[in-house]
């Protein structure tokens, strides 16, 4: 029995694999349903109480799509090892544990739109809810819609299937899973999905690199191609440019900048929204801060993998010109050359990293079509009951939407793509700007994000078209996106009230944000919320001994803490590369990047246990003011 | 298939519809359980909104008029198209190698025991409650 009518031949092993492991990924999710219908925190969140290596799993499976491996062999083959950088932007991961994972989850918002309306207070803070609602309902739809697409055309490459059939199928199958246990499934099905996706990654890599001939061999004949520069991560055409053909120093600067200071905000990348989910699902601030660090560590860690198994198959099939062929180059080094059976754990393999996509992004819709339209708006006073129902209720309507959005109308998906890429620039500074300022009012963030569709659309797409501006490279569009769209938030910033200082004080003392927050702290010390800090000890940087009220200040362990962590990303992005290839840079920066996390676990998780511990203690409190905020009990 | 500088222009209505959408019923709630008098915004918020709108339209206008033609924009995760010219034939396999049905049948009996053993610790600790 094999499948001669697509490219790929499976044969009665491959078919009894994947059906095997199918099986096995339904019913990890299934057997949760006990626990995902207790309540609307548990459908959406696991009860609030998972140990940080759950959503860890959950944060690297979702960073892991479909067409990540396509996406990420295309830069790789294209840019050489310099590719690396653009999948680097996971890295907001090493600073954001630090600092606005931390916050977020002392606000205990169950999603972003949540958060926007405890930031915020008045009309303004409940408009802003309604938007990112509205938002986050419809493009996690699309991204099923869009993920779900990249499946119909590998089922397509591998066993030419029509479109739909890759499309709805697999989908569906995961559907069942979110629709019975909600996040319960979704967090266990990815845990599962995660290793199989980890390990099959790894095997597929380090197979392609013996099927080039090696290591060694990879950089020989790099070298007598023309091609060494492939090898280097630093390598650029100048320090900058306007040539979008060309890879510049600043394109680096640019891509570094966004992905490190991006972890001091909260919704500036779309990566946000999911992990925002996975942040309140862990069972303490601890746990939050290491769920994030270890998931994004773990797709640095991948991207490096797949980096020098695509140079690989570029000594293998060099001069591709046309990048619908190359972005399979992953693929094909395993489809091409694994042996039977494998080729059914590699297929079992793309369908778990499919179906961890799929199946956070239908929970996460749901989540704000539940918590946020319904329960705020619809029905405050649904019982668990009805909103569990309701939750798998608005899952069915993503699926079906999902469905039509990615059959009939591809063409959408376009400009969806670049709507989604665009979301980067113009509100990214707000983005931070929102957690760091209190001044920073919920009617300037909404005029960014409207701001920013008005000048993205002008900057990249009608005055290139009208002749006005040059098809500009990436770097420039950021830049000036980011200052044109900065024109119109900061005068209305200005122009409008700040938000209420009672809101302001009551947010701060749950969630002591950090930055330009003094007028709000020095309203709560005197309003006796909290204890003036000036009289706390100096610490050492190896210090174990904090007390609660000492942990919860910011001090410089923290910022240590975040250098340290980029530090160690930015290291082992290199030194993984490195290592496979076998250069001595490889082996360095791998071991440089384990002092690096080493010392940054010394330097900040005694603090981050007090501080967790002395919050567990008021969190019921918070939560029982969350319920009736959620109920219009108290004002916005 | 519809054209593809029209499902820009849909994709957008339809994304930026459905946030409207959602602040729209923020709105109405917000007047009906807080505000119930007119005084809801202030005149710069309404005049925020209102140019906003315009401005939204206007540039639905003018990419609508050039929309003949539209530059293509890649996007970081662009999904590609498949074609399969670079493929060559693949020449037959063993179909029961030993390292098809040991490698997977140990990454199979390892997942199953961790699902195994999650569901026993979560299931018996009635976890987060």
């Amino acid at each position: 029995m094999s499948n001669t009518g697509g490219l790929v031949e499976f044969v009665l092993l491959d078919w009894v694999w994947i059906g095997l492991f199918i099986g096995l990924m339904i019913l990890c999710g299934v057997i949760f349903y006990r626990l995902g219908k207790r309540s609307e925190a548990d459908f959406f969140l696991a009860g609030r109480g998972l140990p940080w290596w759950l959503p860890a799993t959950s944060v690297y499976a979702t960073h892991t799509a479909t067409d990540t491996p396509m996406w990420i062999t295309g830069t790789i083959y294209r840019w050489g090892m310099r590719g690396l950088w653009y999948p680097f932007f996971s890295a907001w991961c090493a600073v954001s544990p630090f600092y606005s994972t931390r916050i977020f989850r002392r606000s205990l918002a169950m999603s972003q739109a949540e958060w926007q309306n405890m930031r915020y207070s008045g009309l303004g803070s409940e408009l802003l809810r309604g938007w990112v609602a509205g938002w986050q309902t419809f493009m996690n739809m699309f991204v099923v819609a869009w993920v779900s697409a990249a499946m119909g055309k590998v089922c397509l490459y591998l066993f030419d299937w029509p479109a739909w059939v890759g499309i709805t199928l697999f989908t569906s199958i995961c559907a069942i899973y979110v629709l019975t246990a909600g996040y319960w499934g979704v967090v266990m099905a990815d845990f599962q999905q995660g290793m199989i996706s980890f390990a099959v990654i790894t095997l597929v890599s380090l197979w392609g690199l013996y099927e080039a001939g090696g290591p060694v061999v990879i950089v020989e004949r790099l070298s007598e191609m023309g091609e060494g520069w492939r090898i280097n991560p630093f390598h650029f055409d100048a320090f900058w440019g306007l040539d979008g053909e060309k890879f510049y120093a600043l394109d680096l600067i640019t891509l570094l900048f966004m992905a490190i200071f991006g972890g001091l905000g909260m919704g500036n990348f779309i990566d946000w929204y999911p992990e925002a989910q996975r942040i309140q699902s862990a069972r303490s601030v601890r746990d939050a801060a290491y769920s994030i660090w270890a998931g994004g560590l773990a797709a640095i860690f991948r991207n490096s993998f797949w980096a020098a198994a695509i140079l690989a198959f570029f000594v293998l099939f060099p001069g591709i010109e046309s990048s619908s062929e190359y972005e399979f180059g992953w693929f094909r080094l395993g489809f091409d050359y694994l042996p039977a059976g494998l080729i059914g754990l590699l297929f079992a393999a793309i369908i778990a990293i499919h179906l961890s996509t799929i199946s956070t992004h239908l929970n996460l819709g749901a989540l704000y079509a539940t918590r946020d339209l319904y329960h705020h708006y619809i029905n405050p006073r649904a019982d668990e009951r009805k909103l569990v129902l309701v939750g798998r209720f608005n899952t069915v309507v993503l699926l079906v939407g999902s469905f039509i959005l990615g059959l009939s109308m591809q063409s959408i998906t376009a400009w969806l793509i670049f709507a989604l890429w665009l979301q980067a620039a113009g509100i990214w500074v707000p983005s931070i700007l929102q957690v760091v300022w209190w001044r920073f009012n919920s009617w300037a963030y909404l005029a960014s994000w409207i701001a920013n569709l008005l000048m993205s659309w002008l900057v990249v797409f009608v005055l290139p078209a009208m002749g006005v501006l040059p098809q500009l490279p990436d770097w420039v569009n950021f830049w000036l996106l980011a200052v044109l769209v900065s024109l119109v938030y900061i005068p209305v910033c200005f122009l409008t009230k700040p938000d209420d200082m009672d809101h302001l004080v009551e947010y701060y003392v749950q969630a002591r944000p950090n930055g330009f927050w003094g007028p709000v702290k020095q309203e709560a010390i005197r309003r006796g919320l909290l204890e003036d800090d000036s009289g706390h000890r100096q610490h050492g940087l190896f210090n174990r001994d904090w007390t609660p009220a000492e942990a919860d200040e910011w001090t410089r362990h923290d910022a240590i803490a975040a250098v340290l962590s980029a530090f160690c990303y930015l290291l082992v992005a290199v030194g993984v590369a490195g290592s496979l290839l076998l250069r001595p840079w490889g082996y360095l920066s791998l071991l440089a990047s384990m002092i690096c996390g080493w010392l940054m676990f010394r330097v900040i998780d005694p603090k981050l246990k007090a501080l967790s511990v002395a919050f567990e203690e008021q969190q019921a409190g918070y939560l029982e003011r969350v319920d009736q905020k959620i109920r219009w009990e108290k004002a916005p | 298939m519809i054209d593809e500088a029209i499902g820009k222009i849909l994709g957008m209505a339809m994304a930026y519809g459905a946030s409207a959408l959602g602040m729209f019923v923020a709105y109405i709630n917000y007047r009906k359980r807080i505000v119930k008098a007119d005084k809801v915004m202030t005149p710069a918020a309404w005049t925020v909104i209102l140019l906003s709108i315009l401005a939204v339209s206007g540039a639905v206008l003018i990419v609508a008029q050039i929309a003949g033609a539209p530059p293509e924009v890649d996007g970081p995760r662009e999904v590609a198209e498949v074609s399969v010219s670079a493929v060559e034939p693949r020449t037959p396999r063993d179909p029961w190698p030993w390292v098809g049905i040991l490698v997977p049948g140990l990454i199979f009996l390892f997942a199953t025991w961790v699902t195994a053993a999650l569901h026993r610790h979560f299931s018996s600790h009635g976890h987060g409650h």
